[in-house]
């Protein structure tokens, strides 16, 4: 790409791929567009290293992932290389406590998931009374759970 | 499906790691073509037909067709002045567009529907059936071929003289498969003009990204595997309570997958310098259908408005004609959904309820008519009342008519409705977190209607160190999140 020069008249600029040919043609362009050309060449820089920070944090934080899907790549001496790789690189994760973080978020989903209504009821009330829920109590959330299933 | 570094399989879907890495090619590949447009649109359009033949190359031969087809229809409008001819033109490219949907579509249901009519008339005979395969998004992109020909029929657009541009309007992949329906008028000229990507569209198409995802992969998936399905798989053994909650959940997990999946799309479609239109405004907070049929779907409900309701004479021909087209429209919206007779039903429910409350609305303006002078607070109390039982009528019957939409038949339809009566039996599914994922799902339906942009902002001004780990720590939280495996978008199959 030649340097390009910018000359400002009156509200436009004319730009000139290269002051030694002028004569092999010019285009003027407005101020706005220059100031969009800008912005836009600033905005794919930054969602550039947005979505290499983004790559980075899903290669940092599920290496588990990362190892599971190279498993599926065909036979092969750059496929067998890509595979040592990733396997190192997850059991180096796992060392450092990375991958626990992946796993303490699912098991708590999972557990929040699963709850019964039984459960949840119990919780609620605890934290209406304040202190540990007396059996009375509790049973009677449960039978009003229980009567609204029917059981 | 694998999810980001999950496993593989046929198709790409966008929360999927091939589409991951799809994504970074052509974002990168066409920020660097931008100076050379042809070659830009090119590279876009050689993406789309990629992506479009990821699921099967054999239909990659089809789209290229209608998209041919289309422009010359377009060419030989852009050239013809007589009326007359230009009226023929239209309706030949209409019949070409609807025939390859009708024979693709409906092929196998018209015979099946015709078989039966004569078994029952005793006059059963050797029909010519068929396997056929069913293109996915044929439905969205003869909707954008039709929308470009009838465009420029009634000259809101000038007829493309690039053969490029067409065949990238009709196969640009963000949409090309479920939507939203993007207008001629509105991405030709998108075409024309050199991209920019701006603070704001960066903003935006983060955000649209970050909430599609949780939307479609935390609590569409959530819905459709631990509710949804167990329940309308066998809705006759269950109790009203699970029934009741099941047809919420159902109502949440297609709301949260297509308007989903629209956001994915336009948030994309902006991170790669162009505008779509909104699909979805909060329908849930609807009080009428009317309403409801301003914010679910807009560009399919807007694209029936303007290609057949209007073209059948809309409200111009007097009151009956009025409700028959309203009707019409609907019916014809429910069979475009799928092959099915329960989407007709549900086609027709909602075209019958839409004339209804357009007759109700109309005896009650002329029986009880707006009396002025009456005090500010008894109006605005009488405001708030109806349209309190508005929204909850509205979203109870909108949740009637999802029952024949999700049913596998009418069978099933039937025995789910039956069910409603059984109060007594055991809650098998309705669990108390899927009961807060739809009440927050809900909720969010009565939220201020710009919150979207209003983070959207927050998006754009955040420092460019920021971006990247709210962004990637946004998709880390999803992905473990969300339920293993990732299904389809509900919105392919149509």
């Amino acid at each position: 790409m030649n340097a390009i020069t910018q000359i400002e008249m009156a509200g436009v600029v004319e730009k000139f791929d290269d002051l030694g040919e002028l004569d092999e043609g010019w285009e003027a362009i407005s101020k706005a567009e220059l100031r969009q050309e800008e912005e836009t060449r600033i905005s794919i820089s930054r969602v550039r290293r947005a979505l290499l920070v983004t790559v980075a944090i899903l290669f940092l934080l599920n290496s588990a992932g990362l190892a599971q899907l190279v498993q599926g790549l065909s036979i092969g001496p750059v496929q067998d290389t890509v595979i040592v790789m990733s396997e190192t690189w997850n059991s180096e994760m796992e060392r450092h406590g990375v991958t626990k973080i992946l796993s303490d978020i699912r098991s708590s989903v999972s557990e929040f998931v699963n709850r019964p209504w039984e459960r949840a009821g119990d919780e609620a009330a605890s934290s209406i009374t304040d202190g540990p829920i007396d059996e009375d109590r509790a049973a009677i959330l449960r039978s009003t759970v229980s009567d609204l299933s029917g059981s | 499906m694998g999810r980001f570094f999950g496993g593989h399989e046929s198709g790409m879907l966008f929360p999927t790691f091939e589409f991951g890495v799809f994504f970074l090619i052509v974002f990168a590949v066409s920020w660097e073509l931008r100076r050379t447009a042809d070659l830009r649109k090119l590279f876009l359009l050689a993406a789309s037909y990629t992506f479009y033949g990821w699921w099967d190359w054999r239909f990659v031969g089809l789209i290229a067709a209608s998209s041919f087809v289309n422009y010359l229809f377009g060419r030989m409008l852009g050239v013809f002045e007589r009326e007359w001819l230009r009226r023929v033109v239209v309706a030949l490219a209409v019949i070409a567009n609807l025939s390859v949907l009708g024979f693709f579509k409906y092929y196998g249901f018209f015979l099946e529907s015709l078989d039966e009519i004569l078994v029952m008339l005793n006059l059963e005979r050797d029909l010519p059936f068929l396997q056929v395969i069913l293109p996915v998004g044929i439905s969205f992109f003869t909707f954008q071929g039709i929308s470009y020909v009838v465009d420029v029929y009634r000259r809101e657009v000038a007829a493309e003289r690039s053969l490029l541009d067409v065949f990238l309007y009709i196969s640009f992949f963000p949409q090309l498969v479920a939507g939203p329906i993007v207008r001629a008028a509105h991405f030709l000229p998108q075409l024309e003009e050199k991209p920019h990507l701006t603070r704001a569209m960066v903003g935006i198409g983060v955000t649209l990204i970050l909430s599609g995802l949780i939307k479609k992969m935390v609590i569409a998936n959530y819905l459709a595997t631990e509710l949804v399905d167990p329940v309308f798989f066998d809705p006759g053994r269950l109790g009203a309570v699970d029934l009741l909650i099941g047809v919420y959940g159902y109502a949440i997990q297609i709301y949260c997958d297509f308007s989903g999946y629209s956001d994915i799309a336009i948030g994309i479609a902006a991170l790669l310098g162009y505008r779509f239109n909104a699909n979805f405004n909060q329908p849930y907070r609807s009080a009428s259908f009317q309403e409801f049929w301003r914010r679910w779907h807009i560009s399919l409900s807007t694209w029936l408005r303007d290609y057949l309701y209007i073209p059948l004479g809309g409200s111009r021909k007097g009151p009956i004609r009025t409700y028959i087209n309203l009707f019409l429209t609907m019916f014809l919206g429910g069979l475009w959904h799928g092959a099915a007779w329960t989407f007709v039903f549900w086609g027709a429910f909602h075209g019958a309820a839409l004339g209804i409350e357009r007759y109700v609305k109309r005896r009650f303006a002329a029986l009880a008519p707006a009396v002025e002078g009456e005090p500010q607070a008894v109006s605005r109390i009488s405001d708030a009342a109806s349209w309190v039982i508005g929204v909850f009528t509205t979203f109870h019957l909108v949740c009637f008519a999802w029952i024949f939409f999700r049913a596998e038949s009418f069978g099933i339809a039937f025995d789910y409705v039956m069910g409603f009566g059984n109060w007594s039996a055991p809650v098998q599914h309705a669990t108390p977190f899927l009961a807060l994922l739809i009440a927050v799902a809900l909720a969010f339906h009565f939220t201020p209607p710009s919150l979207g942009r209003w983070i959207g902002d927050g998006v754009k001004w955040l420092p460019s160190p920021a971006l990247g780990p709210v962004f990637g720590a946004g998709l880390f939280i999803i992905w473990a999140v969300a339920p293993e495996g990732v299904a389809p978008f509900i919105y392919f199959q149509f």
